[in-house]
């Protein structure tokens, strides 16, 4: 496959993955399965890379993508992975989590919009706040990661982190269809 | 069409079937207590009338590495 447009834009899009993720996470890594070809249903799901970041807290990447045909113009020609769900968690060392953005408009009995919880170890006063669904845009990967580091003290693992999560950024745009 | 060799490219896994099998499996061990065929019963059956809860959802969104492409 290597050499395929289809291929090279999976390889693509996870690198810019990987490459955002070590921005925090000391050895990330993103385990993948498939995805090279065009699929109407999630063929790969992304991620989990639970590790430590800095000593204090623990960061969970889930994603689901799928490669569909798209003729609109794009870096990799008529081929872009396509994000059909995240989960990008936030949480103690111990595992209880702080926040969570997340979107998953294909899991039945739940809001289909992208949205944010505030969970208990963030410590909210109120119940509501720990089962809200607070309504979000679309968040990137990059600026969760940056929220982390500006926001929360997560030591970066790179000196010029701001300039490698511009660049994932810059290919998140680039291919976003929304 | 399905991939069986597993390779790392840098910090890249692509995982095999048993691999990806195995990350579903001990997700749904680790966040529910349960094994990923039980969970997969129950997913498939409505069990989870508010699947958005953490340990639930964080297994969810695992599901690709336990379905057959």
């Amino acid at each position: 496959m290597a050499g395929k447009p289809e291929y090279e834009s999976v390889q693509r899009f996870r690198e810019s993955l990987q490459r955002t993720l070590s921005c925090i996470v000391r050895g990330a890594y993103v385990d993948v399965k498939g995805g090279y070809y065009p699929s109407p249903t999630p063929v790969d799901s992304h991620g989990r890379a639970a590790r430590r970041a800095g000593q204090r807290y623990g960061v969970l990447y889930q994603g689901q993508s799928t490669v569909p045909v798209d003729r609109g113009p794009s870096a990799t020609g008529p081929w872009r992975v396509t994000t059909v769900a995240y989960h990008y968690t936030l949480q103690e060392a111990e595992g209880a989590e702080i926040l969570s953005c997340q979107w998953h408009p294909g899991a039945p009995n739940s809001v289909r919009f992208p949205h944010l919880h505030i969970r208990q170890a963030a410590g909210p006063g109120r119940e509501e706040l720990q089962r809200a669904h607070l309504p979000t845009g679309r968040v990137a990967l990059e600026n969760f990661v940056r929220l982390l580091i500006v926001d929360f003290g997560v030591p970066p693992e790179k000196d010029n982190w701001e300039g490698e999560l511009a660049k994932s950024l810059a290919e998140f745009e680039e291919d976003r269809s929304w | 069409m399905g991939r069986t060799v597993a390779r790392e490219d840098r910090h890249i896994r692509e995982l095999d079937d048993a691999q990806s099998w195995e990350l579903f499996d001990n997700a749904a061990q680790h966040y529910l207590g349960i094994s990923g065929e039980e969970f997969l019963g129950r997913w498939d059956s409505g069990y989870y009338e508010d699947p958005d809860q953490p340990e639930v959802m964080s297994v969810v969104m695992l599901l690709p590495f336990a379905r057959s492409e």
